[in-house]
């Protein structure tokens, strides 16, 4: 070896010019389908080979290739015949238990990591699903994430308006009432109970609202100039009453005022009014609300709502 | 047509490449492979003939540019023959797969994705291993750090659930203790406590157990079928939650109703956390069986009134 790094020749002591030519030949197939006299070309041209081979000896490495576990096919394209390399045995081949230890990862991480992120985790793992034999754990694998199926492109723009809450229009495939055209000026992107919506001062509500963000049918204008709706802020106060050792998951919106041995007081900051009653429910009897008063009320009153109706269904 | 002939230097160099691939080329496996040509070539004469043969080999994968090192008498691929075509926006996801494993407390899990890792790594190119090694550098989440503290909970309910056996855990519920015999099943991680989900004996159903809050775990010999099935919830979600509505692991469809309205059955979550879920969809829900439940969320409703009756 020694005297190939001086000298740059290879004699047939210093190296096994079959296996070079095997290897050559496999290197070639894996960059597409050759004919003999691409095979052939390669050959007389490859600096430590420059000879002649025969097509009987290119079939006879192919045959050694197969028999190795590549599968090879042949296909006439005219008067040519070209090798196709359709598999081998050094492509990925991803194990059930790494493909279920990979889902589980992706759903621990994709509570922690930025959108952008995820879109990178996804398209890799969509490239390594087609590495995956079982059907069923490869479709878990392409939807374990919450922004499947959904267009790149739009994520991507919707990230870039957030920055400079950049009012824009937008086809909206609305649940109730079917395509529709809806103004908002993004504040942000956020994945809630696993899917993932755009927030912002919307035209459709008057209010801070929320969209999923899957529904977006396309973006129909960017308004740079314009900012036509403004929606100020509320901030609700509440009691988290404390259970045993487990401290309050706080959300970004969020800050803890006070606390004693018992309870926090806890301030939410947020132009989303059905955010925060969401968030407030959640905590159940855990929860208790100290202002706003109107907030207090509308609590209150949604509490009251759903007992009247399991009440009325009993008797 | 003439006879196709297998080529024995072909075979030998891929079966090598294949060991090399499998990160099993250890030295002895693959003199193996070419002890025939000692053999052959006559080599046992020569003192040094298991070395001239393999050296024929490794040589002939050097000048064809693929490296392999030799390392506590074992062969390792520093590059390859086929790589992966990735992007950087590929590699930026591996490096986010690496940073957890890092001192990741789920020592299966970490150990499974490692191995997943390395078949990765061993199909880069040169400058995809360079620019995956210097993001990792640059950019590090920390999953861990947050579960740390729990560590040595972690990994003695994950021998737990391995192990199967009925256990008497005594774990902090509104600062009480409470106890019960449990079927522990899975150790979970949620964004920052790890979890035990277990089977509740006592209350027949499935519970998650914030670590933080056990305080004792006792063992019984008893193994118990950890298939044991928690409480099957059907409940009843309207308007436009029900046309955009997720469903979450253990859940299906079970109709649509006329106006739109969705069955959904719910199997396994922890009856707890369900009815916490269920509160936030407001009056857009409503529990439809087990009846048991619909009194405990109508008890949980009255619960938080409670607290304003002030």
């Amino acid at each position: 070896m020694k005297e190939f790094l001086k000298t740059n020749t290879v004699t047939y002591n210093l190296m096994s010019f079959t296996a070079f030519k095997s290897i050559l030949i496999f290197s070639l197939l894996s960059e597409g389908p050759k004919t003999y006299k691409e095979i052939q070309k390669s050959f007389a041209t490859n600096e430590y080979l420059k000879e002649t081979v025969s097509p009987e000896q290119i079939r006879n490495y192919i045959y050694t290739l197969e028999e190795f576990g590549c599968k090879i096919s042949k296909i006439k394209q005219g008067s040519k015949v070209l090798f196709v390399l359709d598999a081998h045995p050094f492509t990925l081949n991803i194990s059930e238990t790494q493909v279920k230890s990979i889902i589980k990862v992706f759903k621990i991480i994709s509570k922690s990591i930025d959108i952008n992120d995820l879109l990178a985790l996804q398209s890799f793992f969509s490239k390594i699903s087609e590495h995956i034999n079982n059907e069923d754990l490869k479709i878990a694998l392409m939807n374990v994430s919450p922004i499947s199926n959904i267009d790149k492109n739009i994520i991507k723009n919707l990230m870039n308006y957030a920055k400079n809450s950049t009012e824009i229009t937008f086809l909206y495939n609305s649940p109730r009432s079917g395509h529709k055209n809806i103004t908002m000026a993004v504040d942000k992107l956020e994945i809630k109970n696993g899917k993932l919506y755009v927030f912002g001062n919307s035209s459709e509500h008057k209010s801070y609202s929320s969209f999923l963000v899957n529904r977006i049918i396309k973006i129909v204008s960017v308004n740079i100039e314009n900012k036509t709706i403004e929606v100020p802020e509320i901030i609700v106060g509440y009691n988290y009453f404390k259970d045993g050792n487990i401290e309050i998951e706080l959300l970004d919106c969020e800050k803890i005022i006070q606390e004693d041995k018992s309870k926090y007081l806890i301030e939410m900051t947020t132009k989303s009014k059905f955010e925060a009653m969401q968030r407030v429910l959640s905590h159940a009897s855990k929860c208790k609300v100290l202002y706003p008063s109107n907030f207090k009320a509308d609590i209150i009153n949604e509490l009251k709502k759903i007992k009247e109706e399991y009440i009325v269904k009993e008797n | 047509m003439s006879k196709k002939t297998k080529i024995d230097g072909c075979n030998k160099i891929f079966r090598f490449l294949q060991l090399l691939y499998e990160d099993n080329a250890d030295y002895n496996r693959v003199l193996e492979i070419f002890k025939d040509d000692l053999e052959k070539e006559n080599y046992e004469k020569n003192p040094n003939g298991l070395h001239v043969a393999l050296n024929k080999y490794t040589n002939t994968l050097k000048v064809f540019g693929i490296k392999v090192e030799k390392h506590k008498s074992k062969y390792r691929l520093k590059s390859c023959l086929y790589s992966l075509d990735l992007t950087l926006e590929d590699i930026k996801a591996l490096s986010i797969f690496a940073s957890f494993v890092n001192e990741f407390p789920d020592k299966d899990l970490s150990e499974s994705i490692s191995e997943f890792l390395e078949k990765i790594n061993l199909r880069m190119n040169n400058e995809d291993k360079n620019t995956y090694d210097n993001l990792t550098i640059d950019k590090s989440y920390d999953f861990a750090f947050k579960y740390l503290d729990s560590k040595e909970q972690i990994e003695q309910c994950q021998k737990l659930c391995k192990d199967g056996r009925l256990t008497k855990i005594t774990y902090l519920k509104n600062y009480k203790p409470y106890n019960s015999f449990f079927i522990p099943k899975e150790v979970l991680f949620g964004s920052k406590y790890a979890y035990l989900l277990a089977y509740d004996t006592k209350k027949k159903q499935n519970v998650e157990l914030a670590l933080p809050n056990i305080l004792l775990i006792e063992n019984t010999p008893q193994i118990q079928n950890q298939n044991t099935r928690g409480l099957t919830v059907v409940y009843k979600l309207k308007n436009r939650l029900a046309k955009n509505y997720k469903y979450k692991e253990g859940e299906y469809l079970s109709e649509t109703l006329s106006d739109g309205s969705i069955i959904v059955v719910n199997k396994n979550e922890s009856p707890e956390n369900l009815m916490n879920r269920l509160l936030r969809y407001a009056s857009d829900c409503e529990i439809m069986t087990p009846v048991g439940m619909r009194y405990e969320f109508l008890d949980l409703v009255n619960e938080t009134l409670n607290n304003y009756n002030d």
